[in-house]
């Protein structure tokens, strides 16, 4: 303690992780957070997040503390602009390599506590999950159960699958 | 009472089917509880969205993502950027066949909510005019392989008519793409009214023999040229100066023409002399960096006119390439020998391009280019 340049955060399940200024604030909303109370010695509890998920978050930023100056670029929020590539890099396709659980949960976290790098590349990774499967397939892979009727499916299909191909 | 009822097989039948569909319906709605409850759909619904939004789709295919539940349907009818994609990715299908199939992309078209948009077309009809006019302001991209000369006629009135945001145009001759549906045989003569496109007010044309090589190097321009059309008439004779700033509708339209064939461009008259007819012209136009509007305003138009260019006058100076466009990525063809030489050397000067000269090899290289701009320069001499 007494580290200027340390903070701790505390998660819900009450495990205390000591982490550098520089990595807590590559989440906005701990950022904001820091920002408003000025210094304070006081750890920062977050409610919302296991020890386990905490843990997996600060690897993640740990890792990319040295490319938040990049994400930090124009374009970010531009929808149109951002060009749709699934392309995950090897050290963060490992970084998701964990049950679907908690892969979902890193993303919810990530999500709350607004890193967008972090939800950037689980949405990638759950995408390139989902690419090029059957709905069965899909529904499979996330234990999701068909709830269509086959009137609706076939409406759905009617109003959607190419009308050239009919 | 009930039980000698139940003894009527007629009745036991419609209570059976009438129970059926009422517990089916019953076991869908757990179903769609239990879907709720799963971990995908646990996460925010603007995550699922993003998720949605980075899938890569075909027009064929992408049905199967509404297909999954209930809870990804209604999501992915709201991810504008899932029908961005779909709609970038169109190219190759004829979406323009039939009232349905018209009907089918307006609404896809809506679904992009107010983003920009990129749509490539196989063809073009002028019934779907209406159709985009509501979308104007949003298409940011045109690419179409176009068939006949009318469909020129329709494009260009669509230009006309006004894509106030438009920055890219790519226009293809559909025979000349072999990824193009046209599967029979071409006429010799068949020629596109291809400067009918230039009266878009965004267009610049960039008159240089560059515009055989379109985004990858800009030759030293012409300073001037006539144009003849086929009956020998000339249209326009002059400095092409005038053209290069040639923005407003106001300004005359030297190169409108609605007389197929199109005219023969004959260049300066340093250059005529040694026989430098090009009759098929690849064009590209890139808007002036001054009018701030669009800086890579781009018409990359095919023909498959024979073409003929003698002496190798010209030289290469390589100050524009776009490597993320679509035109950088070019295919020559059908060229005569001095001419393979001078393509050659500007190709090296700008470290990228490819000729080809038969239809096979055209096939064969084009996806490569489409995904890799190369230096793969064969040599034709």
């Amino acid at each position: 303690m007494g580290d200027s340049n340390r903070l701790t955060l505390v998660a819900s399940d009450g495990g205390k992780f000591v982490v550098d200024k520089e990595v807590v604030q590559m989440s906005v909303l701990l950022k904001n957070m820091i920002e408003d109370l000025g210094e304070t010695d006081e750890s920062i509890p977050i409610p919302n997040v296991t020890s386990p998920v905490l843990t997996k978050v600060i690897e993640f930023c740990e890792n990319h503390r040295t490319d938040a100056a990049r994400t930090d670029g124009p374009n970010v929020d531009g929808d149109d602009a951002r060009m749709r590539t699934a392309v995950v890099s090897d050290w963060d396709r490992q970084f998701f390599d964990v049950d679907q659980d908690l892969m979902f949960e890193i993303i919810v976290a990530a999500n709350y506590l607004d890193i967008k790098s972090l939800v950037d590349v689980g949405c990638k990774v759950v995408a390139d999950m989902i690419k090029g499967k059957s709905p069965q397939e899909i529904r499979d892979l996330f234990d999701i159960v068909n709830d269509f009727s086959p009137e609706e499916e076939a409406a759905l299909r009617k109003e959607n699958e190419w009308a050239n191909d009919r | 009472m009930a039980l000698t009822r139940l003894r009527d097989p007629a009745l036991v039948r419609a209570w059976y089917l009438a129970r059926s569909d009422e517990y089916a319906a019953r076991i869908r709605a757990l179903a769609s509880i239990y879907n709720a409850a799963v971990p995908i759909n646990l996460l925010p619904p603007e995550v699922l969205m993003m998720v949605f939004s980075y899938l890569s789709l075909r027009i064929r295919t992408f049905v199967r993502y509404l297909l999954v539940c209930r809870t990804w349907t209604a999501l992915i009818l709201r991810t504008h950027p899932f029908w961005v994609n779909l709609l970038r990715n169109a190219i190759g299908l004829d979406i323009l066949g039939n009232k349905a199939s018209r009907a089918q992309y307006g609404s896809f078209l809506s679904r992009t909510g107010a983003l920009s948009v990129s749509l490539s077309t196989d063809g073009y009809v002028a019934e779907l005019a209406p159709l985009l006019a509501r979308h104007a302001r949003r298409i940011v991209c045109w690419e179409s392989r176009l068939y006949t000369p009318e469909e020129v006629v329709s494009l260009s009135e669509l230009l006309a008519g006004g894509l106030p945001t438009l920055q890219t145009l790519i226009v293809r001759d559909a025979y000349d793409d072999p990824f193009s549906r046209f599967r029979g045989d071409v006429q010799e003569d068949h020629e596109f009214p291809s400067f009918l496109l230039f009266s878009h007010p965004l267009i610049h044309m960039h008159t240089s023999v560059s515009f055989l090589f379109p985004g990858i190097c800009s030759l030293h321009p012409v300073p001037s040229a006539h144009l003849q059309s086929s009956s020998s008439k000339t249209v326009f004779r002059g400095d092409l100066k005038p053209m290069s700033p040639w923005r407003t509708s106001s300004e005359p339209c030297y190169l409108r023409f609605r007389d197929a064939p199109p005219p023969t461009l004959l260049l300066h008259p340093t250059t005529t002399r040694t026989q430098d007819t090009v009759r098929c012209v690849d064009v590209i136009s890139t808007a002036s960096a001054s009018s701030g509007r669009a800086a890579s305003t781009v018409v990359w138009l095919g023909t498959r006119l024979p073409l003929r260019l003698k002496g190798g006058v010209c030289t290469a100076s390589p100050t524009h390439s776009t490597p993320s466009s679509p035109s950088a990525h070019i295919l020559a063809r059908r060229f005569g020998g001095c001419m393979c030489s001078f393509l050659r050397r500007a190709c090296r000067q700008s470290n990228c391009g490819v000729i080809c000269n038969s239809d096979s090899e055209v096939s064969s290289r084009w996806w490569r280019l489409r995904n890799n701009p190369c230096t793969d320069i064969t040599d034709l001499s």
